[in-house]
């Protein structure tokens, strides 16, 4: 048992942190949350180039072969920055997704184009019902020769407008099946919605959209083992994301605490101050080791669910009580747009919602106890 | 100890409730959204201001407008229980006077008026609020005076027939649609701190005051930064005695801070809740679900506790007293449930809590989304949590302070 990074997680993370800092300011930030693609390809072709796009996949698919936690190292890193655009769609949501249930074919062929930075990616998963049970999928694949003809509404679909490929969710004649369709395809369209968060989400209809028999991801009917595999790299990742996120709500507020002055001394002299704080670093520790425990437990193979569904729990609370907390220390200052505190409480929000929220999740734990 | 109402308050309970239900604007809802929040007003639109005045000049035309201020300054001469419900019904309906700036006028700035203004001041100023045509905007707090308010440093140094002011305020509410501010400045630098600072309603047209936006994080242009270049100010403009400006203000905190709002805001935002639910597929799911189900009880139970606790500094007031530590008790419980309720309402609504109000499925107007955002201003506007609970363990409950 050893809880630090080795050395090698070490040059990453501390890579990813310089990286980012520099080519990922605010001020880019809040670019990206007007601009209508929410990316730019300079910055995509870097992170090509920095291999991080190719990071987790195996090497014979021109990979680095880096581990699940090594990519969760990077995603906090990510949360600490608000890091904007598609990575999170195109490696964990389509990458993982071929991974997991794509034949040798179609992983030879997709993923060193992820890894090169050719091919954006998303998961049409979600629909009008908001739910993350296979029983609520109601987009309908139907079998046209050798063809299927995908016809439904999917929503919260992240990056779904910018994406090459969108791995549809929809039913088949005896369960669900993953579709990998081109975005292009007649018969798609997609709008944009707006979000608290400033990220891209999506409504994707499909409309008859025809699709090669050959695009079925994994086996035909036995999808939904792929989208729970799936469902727990995203929540794992997305609470990475909200933990590093948390950490510099938790710095950004005891800096201020230290130099803001009222009643001729720093706030942070003060124990009402002080005391959100110690409650602040106390979250922050907790969101960090469950986030990373279930990381860990992915990468080593072992059975992750209930560690994942507890990660997605707490941190989906312990998420809004940080940046809450870094709100109240940073008064009506941090109630102001030009204040960053505000991207990580908004983060911290649609991560809460993303991939199940805390009720979903605990129902879950408490699924897992009680048999 | 009754908690009941009088037949003659439950008539004008009812009076109240047909007034608004006539007179505000379908066009209101569409502009300000379904549940227009108090917090962070709306005056981002010159219609919704224009019709929030054309409201207000239709209280004014009941006495309603001042329902509290004495007869013969323009107001109702009624007491607080009726200036409770009437607060009360306007918010549950989500009304145009539902504003930051109504409470300023009325439950800041008159009544301080009222209490240390000379007869000439109650007149110009008080009538002129009753009627609906002056609007006030507080200028309290500065860069380096928030939490410590009696930290400020703006001067006003007497020169002949004037004060001449300079220095800078923000987070000035409402200041750039204001006719008057209520100041807070320096007189005399040389006295301690609590001491030398005086009142004054400040024409906002003077010569030498700049006032630029701060844009809050609901993208709303609500705050400003008030800056003064030696602004003129008559010496007829001074409220009460010069150097008592602070004490006025603590005590006027003390009788005004009555967030009376909070239960009839929150009540309406869950109603609307359970409304917009029960007529979706998806809402009707999530109402089946006992964790939701127990969310939503424990919401309700905590909006009438918010209403006890506000009916408890009414009872205060009603006594002629000073609701002290009461106003603070409704306060920070009130401004807990309003964040709790944000928060749980975006929880409730899963992936659609977040959508925002312009957005293509967006789910009870957006409601959720931009409470969650506003809901920060509840802990940190209008005094911290954190000085509440201050006065709370000081004032109300006799422990030492601590600093």
């Amino acid at each position: 048992m050893d809880l630090s990074f080795t050395e090698e997680q070490e040059m990453l993370r501390s890579a990813a942190r310089d990286f980012l800092e520099r080519e990922c300011p605010k001020s880019f930030v809040r670019e990206m949350a007007e601009d209508e693609k929410g990316y730019t390809p300079e910055l995509w072709r870097k992170i090509a180039d920095l291999g991080w796009l190719g990071l987790v996949f195996p090497e014979e698919y021109g990979g680095d072969g880096g581990s699940f936690l090594d990519l969760v190292i990077l995603l906090h890193e990510m949360g600490r920055a608000c890091f904007p655009g598609t990575f999170f769609s195109t490696v964990i949501l389509g990458g993982l997704s071929i991974l997991t249930a794509g034949n040798e074919e179609q992983k030879k062929e997709l993923l060193p184009k992820i890894g090169n930075g050719d091919l954006m990616l998303t998961l049409a998963l979600t629909e009008p019902s908001a739910s993350f049970e296979e029983g609520a999928i109601s987009t309908k694949a139907i079998i046209e020769g050798e063809d299927y003809i995908l016809k439904g509404t999917k929503l919260f679909v992240s990056d779904a407008h910018v994406a090459d490929n969108i791995i549809c969710v929809a039913k088949t004649e005896h369960g669900v099946s993953l579709f990998l369709v081109d975005a292009k395809s007649p018969g798609i369209s997609c709008t944009l919605l707006r979000t608290l968060g400033w990220d891209k989400q999506c409504e994707v209809v499909f409309n008859n959209v025809k699709v090669p028999r050959k695009n079925v991801l994994g086996k035909e009917d036995e999808g939904w083992d792929t989208v729970e595999k799936v469902l727990e790299y995203a929540a794992v990742a997305k609470c990475a994301e909200m933990a590093g996120g948390n950490e510099v709500a938790l710095e950004m507020s005891v800096n201020y605490a230290k130099e803001r002055v009222q009643f001729g001394k720093p706030i942070g002299s003060f124990q009402a101050i002080q005391h959100h704080c110690a409650n602040m670093a106390i979250d922050v520790d907790a969101c960090k080791y469950i986030s990373y425990e279930a990381a860990w437990m992915i990468s080593e193979g072992l059975p992750a669910s209930m560690i994942t569904s507890m990660a997605k729990a707490k941190v989906s609370e312990a998420s809004y009580r940080i940046t809450l907390l870094g709100h109240q220390i940073f008064g009506g200052l941090g109630y102001c747009m030009d204040n960053d505190m505000h991207l990580y409480y908004r983060r911290a929000k649609t991560g809460a919602l993303a991939y199940g929220n805390a009720a979903f999740h605990q129902k879950k734990v408490a699924k897992e106890l009680l048999g | 100890m009754d908690f009941g109402f009088s037949e003659k308050e439950e008539n004008f309970r009812r009076e109240v409730r047909e007034f608004a239900e006539k007179e505000i604007p379908q066009r209101w809802y569409e502009l300000a959204g379904i549940c227009p929040a108090w917090a962070t007003m709306v005056e981002d639109s010159d219609e919704k201001w224009d019709m929030i005045w054309q409201f207000r000049r239709k209280l004014a035309q009941r006495g309603w407008l001042a329902l509290s201020f004495p007869k013969e300054y323009g107001g109702g001469g009624l007491g607080p229980i009726y200036k409770y419900i009437l607060t009360e019904e306007l918010c549950l309906l989500g009304a145009p006077n539902t504003g930051l700036e109504d409470q300023v006028n009325i439950d800041m700035v008159g009544p301080t008026i009222l209490r240390f203004g000379t007869e000439e001041q109650k007149k110009k100023y008080c009538g002129a609020i009753a009627r609906g045509e002056m609007q006030f905007c507080l200028l309290y707090t500065e860069p380096e005076a928030g939490s410590d308010l009696a930290a400020v440093q703006t001067k006003a140094e007497e020169k002949d027939d004037c004060y001449i002011v300079n220095g800078q305020k923000i987070f000035s509410s409402g200041a750039h649609r204001s006719h008057y501010g209520f100041l807070l400045a320096r007189t005399d630098p040389d006295a301690p701190k609590h001491k030398g600072i005086s009142y004054f309603m400040l024409d906002m047209k003077s010569p030498g005051i700049t006032v630029l936006p701060l844009i809050n994080i609901g993208n709303i242009h609500h705050f400003n930064q008030t800056y003064f270049d030696n602004v003129k100010i008559p010496k007829e403009n001074l409220l009460g005695e010069k150097n008592k400006g602070f004490y006025y203000m603590i005590e006027a905190l003390a009788y005004e801070r009555g967030m009376y709002w909070m239960p009839g805001q929150l009540k309406r935002g869950l109603n609307l809740f359970l409304k917009y639910a029960k007529e979706s597929d998806y809402g009707k799911t999530l109402l089946e679900a006992p964790m939701n189900q127990q969310v939503i009880a424990k919401l309700a139970i905590d909006i009438e506790v918010c209403r006890l606790l506000a009916l408890q500094v009414i009872s205060t007031l009603e006594k002629g007293k000073a609701p002290v530590s009461e106003s603070p008790v409704l306060f920070l419980f009130g401004s807990q449930l309003s964040r709790d309720m944000a928060n749980m309402l975006t929880e409730l609504s899963g992936l659609y809590g977040q959508l925002c109000r312009d957005s293509k499925w967006a789910f009870m107007d957006g409601y959720p989304a931009l409470n969650y955002l506003e809901s920060v201003s509840a802990g940190v506007g209008a005094g911290s949590q954190e000085i509440e609970r201050n006065t709370i363990a000081t004032i109300g409950l006799g422990l030492p302070r601590a600093y």
